[in-house]
């Protein structure tokens, strides 16, 4: 994480692929100060050719079918993608090939972030 | 700058947290949050906002009851937001006093258009809900327009009306009103006159959509 995929930015990359915008504008201001946060639309289009354009290092999708065409792809690249169930308030994390349901809030913003700071930071420690 | 006042009243912190940084980035509205009813009347008081973005599963007994609560008593632009909400809720937010009504996965840009709209005296709606309330006054208007009808009538062909619309035939009719069948088969005569219906079909529609509130063309 010292050094984004994309950008060779100090700041890990986190794409946030989202159909409710203001659930991505929560988490946007979330990540405020710790990541550079690429924010996108998502109405079922190429999500795989998006983060290859984007290259992040994590990946967040509020949208089944984003969560399931993103897997793939963070599954190639070793990401972290996460899927934040808005309707059910709670949040799975894609993980080697396989999805498992995160200890967390998923409705607040703050836990999704730490969520993520903390996957990333395990990695890079690891 | 003049900045506006705005409560928003979401039990989903995601909603409340997205709300509170696109208002904080734009700057023309100082934001208020309310996480349930409770909450939500204490900012009323409080705080008096200019406008409220209640969401459609406030807890605990839902957005439609707190406008219920707060459309008397409130000088705030009250708005109602949920997902991909059906035409009964919109229409019984809009009923309970509502001043209108946004989808939850509206843009920012839409939520500000909103926003600054409503302190205009603008009614926010989003555009697939504005055929949903045309429909809905054109029902209301069809049913003002039935009950005009029927008070042609007289009350023991209303009575007679009423029994039809439930599929009795004029026997039963004329037993449970106590009168003859050929009394009945002349009161339905009188009825299909007055009401310019063709049918006894017809009149059974028209009556059972008095009722429901939903009436349909033949029937008007």
């Amino acid at each position: 994480m010292t050094e984004g995929q994309a950008t060779g930015a100090a700041l890990p990359v986190i794409a946030i692929l989202c159909r409710v915008p203001l659930v991505a504008e929560a988490l946007t201001g979330a990540f405020e100060g710790m990541a550079e946060v690429r924010s996108l639309p998502t109405h079922g289009g190429d999500t795989a050719g998006v983060l290859r354009w984007l290259r992040p290092d994590a990946v967040i999708v509020d949208d089944e079918r984003a969560a399931e065409s993103a897997a793939p792809y963070v599954s190639a690249e070793g990401g972290l993608l996460v899927h934040v169930s808005v309707a059910e308030g709670t949040v799975r994390l894609f993980q080697g090939e396989s999805w498992t349901v995160a200890d967390v809030d998923g409705s607040t913003p703050d836990a999704i972030r730490n969520l993520v700071i903390g996957s990333l930071l395990r990695r890079v420690t690891a | 700058m003049i900045q506006r006042r705005v409560l928003i009243a979401d039990g989903a912190p995601l909603f409340r947290s997205g709300v509170r940084h696109l208002l904080t980035r734009e700057g023309d509205f100082v934001l208020t949050e309310a996480a349930d009813f409770d909450e939500l009347m204490q900012a009323m008081e409080h705080e008096a906002p200019e406008i409220a973005l209640i969401d459609l599963d406030l807890p605990p007994s839902g957005g439609v009851a707190a406008v219920g609560h707060l459309a008397a008593q409130s000088a705030a632009r009250l708005v109602v937001w949920g997902f991909e909400a059906e035409r009964e809720k919109v229409l019984e937010a809009l009923t309970a006093g509502a001043d209108g009504f946004l989808d939850k996965a509206i843009s920012p840009t839409g939520l500000m258009r909103a926003l600054r709209g409503m302190s205009r005296g603008e009614t926010p709606l989003p555009r697939e809900l504005v055929t949903v309330v045309v429909d809905a006054v054109h029902d209301f208007e069809a049913r003002d327009r039935a009950r005009e009808r029927i008070v042609v009538l007289s009350a023991r062909e209303r009575e007679v009306l009423a029994l039809v619309a439930t599929g009795a035939r004029n026997r039963q009719i004329a037993g449970d009103l106590s009168i003859s069948e050929f009394t009945v088969k002349r009161h339905m005569q009188n009825i299909l006159k007055k009401l310019n219906l063709s049918s006894r079909t017809a009149a059974g529609a028209f009556y059972r959509g008095l009722e429901s509130g939903v009436t349909t063309e033949e029937a008007v």
